[in-house]
């Protein structure tokens, strides 16, 4: 497979010049701020050639020699249109005028047309405007909420952060945040994600045929750019709602150079934890939540020079939870923090070369803390990455290549444990320290060979390494120890990739799509929902690196005039080296060597994919629907024998609906259904020391039951008064207040004296019916 | 008549599990034994053979008397003497049935071996009895007005590897129940000075009732065992399994670390004991 890759890339070079065509490139920009217009549409009337510019307002296009009409547009400006003779290759720059009626009614929209075009592409594209098409949780839109919406993308149910992609575990997700690796991307238990939507660009989300610059992960990429044009007006926008308050800045300082920024910060501990907890509370299952977060957001865009541009952005954003367990008298406490930096620089070399250039920084923390009475035990965890990258992007006839470098250091303190009361303080050695570090060249072609046939390939190489300070236990049980900076162990491995995409006609096509992906690092999931608990350490011999292919066939179609698009993928995914946990949190206190407590094993899964959505008129929305099977093998789990993923999806539905009620209330809905997680149930119990303790069975044997639920709202937006708008906005989670259980367990419950036990099933479901009032100011 | 039908059943579903030695779907309930032993200094040993239940069984007096096993073969060896131990009822320990030997005793550094034979199926466990421990001092603090929390202090030994399990009781009770986090590794204190303060543990997991604290004037009884390595892991995973099993944010290992081998889960475990007597003030 990679032998064949190589030539085929190969193949891909040597016929740059091959096409008997001319070029037409050039940019769409802004008239006035001279900014690039990305995702305009060049349609060239007469052969019905569509074309669409890239994020710099790039577009390059092959065509016969002749004349042709071109009309140019993009939502929010004045359509152009132009005639161009083509004798030889051309360069234009086009400029297009902001309708400023337009403008105020749409805010930055998807593309309205070539659907098709960039249905067909790796990632599906979410901007801004796409957030706010669902009802947010608690009027709170969100990026990772709205890519659940998507097909062979599951939630692991209420109150769980994960992001589970076709089958894959939560830690198999690339989530970058302008260039910055996120390493937990989730605030409160998943409700909402650490990116504020006010400081989201736009999002290209990942699930096959990951592009050879991203590296890393199995499963999928999700990466977040903030929006990264010159800001030509001011504009200041707050909002409140019964839990957060939230203000949103665009200043520009001169016409070169501006900054942004939002924050957000929850005050839910004096508004929605008291009633929350006031109607769950009882003695068994009592537990006593409290919770709130902030972030903050900061962002400045400078351009140097007409062809030099720097993005510089800063992020920050914390976590504070408790969880009180009454029956025990135990207070659960857990605070994480993310925090990415990162400088851009993008510098346009020649109209064909694009050199963009990237340092950054990521790092996290977290603490989770047990008090009862005056004991307190503990685990910290850590990460602090830098990473250095460079892309070049050039443009040689019907080939768009890119080839780059990167580099990754990574610092993982995974477990340090702690207890102490009030005297000791128990000693538990030097904390783990794992150093690692990556080299990766990559290289990548996007040749489209006809007007019908396109093919993507790419190759991506890697040198890993973990280094010291480290103490390595050899099979003899002897320490052998590895200074600072020196190799403990290395490992050189190759990702290729493969996009094929044929079009049968032009509202048909069809697309295949194989990557291989390694994963040098692991997420070790210890708690049963996917709690910021659960922690990375990077691959050491012991645990070797996460490798999987995965394999797609698709077809898509378009139904332009009617608004319609929709299409079916099939997909095939291997996976080995997979990590699971043996044993809870506490073990880890108890363990010097993660390793040492970790099982791998395989997985694979198989599945398909149903979209299909309407984009037209006063009504719009999806239905994605997958069916879709998930296993793993462990050796040393469940005997040996394969057992369900823990996020197995049988069946997973989505809907979202949009209704434009009147010119200013707009009503969305959305539904979704999902099997249940697996879970390990017990089989049989025992008595000993005068306890009733349970002995559990099939290794995720048992099934939670059904997910579902249905989210509502509506918005109302005031006539502009002046330079200010404001919106109104209601809605109501989980309307017909299903108890979605997120754990389940088991007590016993009476007396062996008397001979009355019985034994209770317990469910913990978090969230009942939520309604939500926003209010929402923006001046401009 | 019911409980030897049970028991007659049990029996014939063991030897039917057993007989195959690649178990079939893990997914199902397999009949296991489950063995409470211990063996304390200048003490008899004492054995508490059960089987388990499948899970949602009723749970009633007979049920109850049913997973007692009446008629199984106990025998402990110090390495020089064997004894077979006797059946007999005893109040003190659910579920009130013991087999308790009356000439072997435990002795501080012996080792003791386990053997449980019934209807053609045999357990074996081994274990030892550590050098005792002390408690440094004990005192109790003021919590509220009449109530006091115990406190406690050991001073480890540095040259020597250390498992702790402590106790409490009142005078006037009859069974020793462990304190809420009564197990201790010296890996984490080795060599130091370790002072806990104690909450009183619930006497079962079979109920929410629990007052970490004693009354002001309460007789107390403190007891500090000495344990192997392998009673240790026990006991600590069956506080994992009680204390986390329930809690979602940490989740227990799901399987308690048994050192019974043959087809049942306990302990076999030896302690060396201490007892003090405070009063609460």
């Amino acid at each position: 497979m990679l032998r064949s890759l190589l030539i085929l890339l190969c193949l891909l070079f040597s016929f740059s010049s091959g096409a008997q065509k001319v070029f037409i490139s050039g940019f769409v920009k802004e008239e006035g701020s001279k900014r690039p217009v990305s995702g305009a549409l060049l349609h060239f009337q007469a052969i019905e050639k569509e074309e669409l510019t890239d994020k710099n307002g790039y577009f390059k296009v092959a065509l016969d020699k002749g004349s042709y009409q071109v009309l140019i547009s993009y939502p929010g400006y004045h359509k152009l249109g132009v005639t161009i003779t083509l004798q030889q290759d051309q360069q234009h720059t086009f400029y297009l005028t902001p309708d400023a009626a337009q403008l105020k009614e749409v805010s930055i929209s998807g593309n309205k047309a070539s659907v098709l075009q960039s249905n067909l592409n790796n990632f599906s594209l979410l901007k801004q405007a796409d957030l706010e098409k669902a009802p947010g949780f608690l009027g709170v839109h969100d990026v990772i909420k709205t890519i659940q919406t998507l097909p062979g993308t599951g939630n692991g149910g209420e109150g769980n952060a994960g992001l589970f992609i076709r089958g894959g575990g939560s830690g198999q997700n690339l989530v970058l945040f302008n260039h910055a690796v996120i390493y937990n991307p989730s605030h409160l238990l998943g409700f909402f994600s650490v990116f504020n939507s006010d400081a989201v660009g736009e999002v290209k989300f990942y699930k096959s045929g990951i592009p050879a610059e991203y590296g890393g992960r199995l499963s999928s990429v999700v990466d977040i750019q903030s929006d990264q044009q010159i800001a030509d007006s001011l504009l200041i926008d707050g909002e409140l709602s019964v839990l957060a308050a939230k203000i949103n800045l665009k200043i520009p300082i001169t016409s070169k150079w501006s900054v942004a920024t939002t924050m957000r910060k929850t005050f839910m501990n004096y508004s929605a934890w008291p009633i929350v907890n006031k109607f769950t509370v009882d003695e068994d299952s009592g537990n006593k939540l409290n919770y709130d977060f902030y972030d903050l957001n900061f962002s400045t865009a400078l351009a140097l020079t007409e062809k030099d541009k720097l993005f510089a952005a800063f992020y920050v954003g914390g976590d504070d939870f408790g969880l009180d367990i009454i029956r025990f008298d135990i207070s659960n406490g857990m605070k994480w923090q993310n925090s990415a930096a990162s400088l851009k620089w993008n510098r346009m070399i020649s109209n064909k070369l694009n050199l963009e250039t990237v340092a950054g920084y990521s790092g996290y923390r977290f603490n989770f803390g047990m008090q009862q009475e005056g004991l307190e035990v503990g685990v910290h965890s850590a990460i602090t990455d830098f990473n250095y990258s460079s892309t070049l992007k050039a443009y040689f006839g019907a080939h768009q290549l890119k080839a780059g470098l990167s580099r990754v250091q990574h610092k993982f303190v995974p477990n340090t444990p702690f207890s102490k009361n009030q005297y000791t303080d128990f000693d538990y050695g030097k904390p783990n320290t794992y150093m690692a570090d990556e080299m990766a060249a990559f290289l990548s072609d996007d040749f489209k060979f006809s007007d019908r046939l396109s093919v993507y390939a790419g190759l991506r190489m890697t040198w890993y390494r973990h280094k010291g300070p480290y103490s390595a236990t050899g099979p003899n049980g002897a320490l052998t120890d590895y200074a600072k900076g020196k190799t403990v162990s290395e490992m050189f491995f190759m990702e290729p990739g493969l996009t094929v995409k044929y079009h049968l006609n032009r509202s048909t096509a069809l697309k295949f799509a194989y990557s291989r992906n390694v994963q040098t690092i692991h997420l070790i999931p210890i708690s049963a929902s996917n709690f910021p608990s659960d922690f990375w350490i990077p691959s050491i011999s012991e645990i070797p690196p996460e490798k999987g292919n995965q394999y797609s066939l698709g077809i898509f179609k378009e139904w332009a005039d009617a608004g319609y698009e929709g299409y079916v993928d099939v997909y095939l995914r291997d996976m080995k080296n997979i990590v699971e946990f043996s044993g809870g949190l506490m073990n880890l206190s108890n363990s010097v060597k993660i390793e040492d407590h970790v099982s791998l094993g395989k997985g694979s899964s198989y599945g398909s994919e149903f979209h299909f959505k309407k984009t037209k008129g006063k009504f719009t929305g999806h239905i994605s629907y997958t069916i879709s099977k998930s296993d793993r093998t462990f050796e040393e789990l469940n005997e040996g024998y394969t057992f369900p993923f823990k996020y197995d999806r049988t069946h997973d539905l989505t809907a979202v609906a949009n209704y434009k009620l009147q010119v200013n209330w707009s009503l969305s809905a959305l539904f979704t259904l999902a099997t249940g997680n697996a879970y390990t149930k017990p089989i049989s119990r025992y008595l000993i020391a005068g306890n009733v303790i349970n002995e559990y069975g099939a290794y995720n044997g048992a099934r939670m039951p059904t997910y579902h639920r249905m989210d509502l709202s509506a918005t109302h937006k005031f006539p502009v008064k002046g330079k200010y708008q404001s919106f109104l906005s209601f809605s109501i989670y989980n309307v017909y207040n299903r108890s979605n259980p997120i754990f389940n367990y088991y007590i016993a419950r009476g007396s062996l004296n008397t001979g009355k036990v019985s034994v209770q099933e317990k469910s913990i479901a978090l969230l009942p019916i939520l309604p939500s009032i926003n209010y929402k100011i923006v001046f401009k | 008549m019911i409980s030897f039908r049970n028991t007659l059943l049990f029996i014939g579903l063991m030897s039917l599990i057993y007989a195959c030695k690649k178990e079939g779907n893990p997914g199902l309930y397999k009949p296991r034994f489950v063995v409470e032993g211990w063996i304390e200094q200048d003490d008899f040993p004492y054995v508490i053979v059960t089987h388990n239940l499948p899970f949602f069984t009723a749970v009633d007096s007979a049920q109850l008397a049913e997973v007692i096993i009446r008629y199984a073969k106990v025998t402990v060896s110090d390495g020089t003497e064997t004894e077979v131990l006797t059946a007999t009822t005893d109040k003190r320990y659910f579920p009130y049935f013991v087999y308790r030997g009356t000439s072997l005793k435990g002795k501080v550094g012996g080792k003791y071996s386990l053997k449980v034979e019934y209807a053609g199926n045999t357990l074996t466990s081994e274990t030892e009895i550590p050098n005792p421990v002390n408690l440094d001092s004990i005192w109790f603090t003021e919590k509220q007005v009449n109530n006091r929390q115990l406190n406690v202090q050991i001073v480890d030994a540095a040259n020597e590897k250390n498992y702790y399990r402590l106790y409490t009781k009142l005078e006037k009770e009859v069974i020793f129940t462990p304190t809420l986090l009564a197990n201790q590794d010296d890996l984490f204190f080795n060599g130091k000075k370790l002072v806990m303060q104690v909450n009183r543990g619930m006497a079962n997991n079979l109920t929410t009732k629990h007052d970490p604290y004693f009354n002001i004037g309460d007789t107390v009884l403190v007891k500090l065992s000495a344990i192997p390595a392998s009673g240790y892991a026990f006991w600590n995973s069956l506080q994992d399994e009680i204390l986390n099993g329930s809690n979602p944010l940490i989740s227990s290992s799901k399987a308690l670390k048994t050192n019974i081998k043959g087809p049942g889960v306990g302990v076999w475990c030896g302690y060396s004991s201490k007892i003090y007597r405070v009063i609460a003030k």
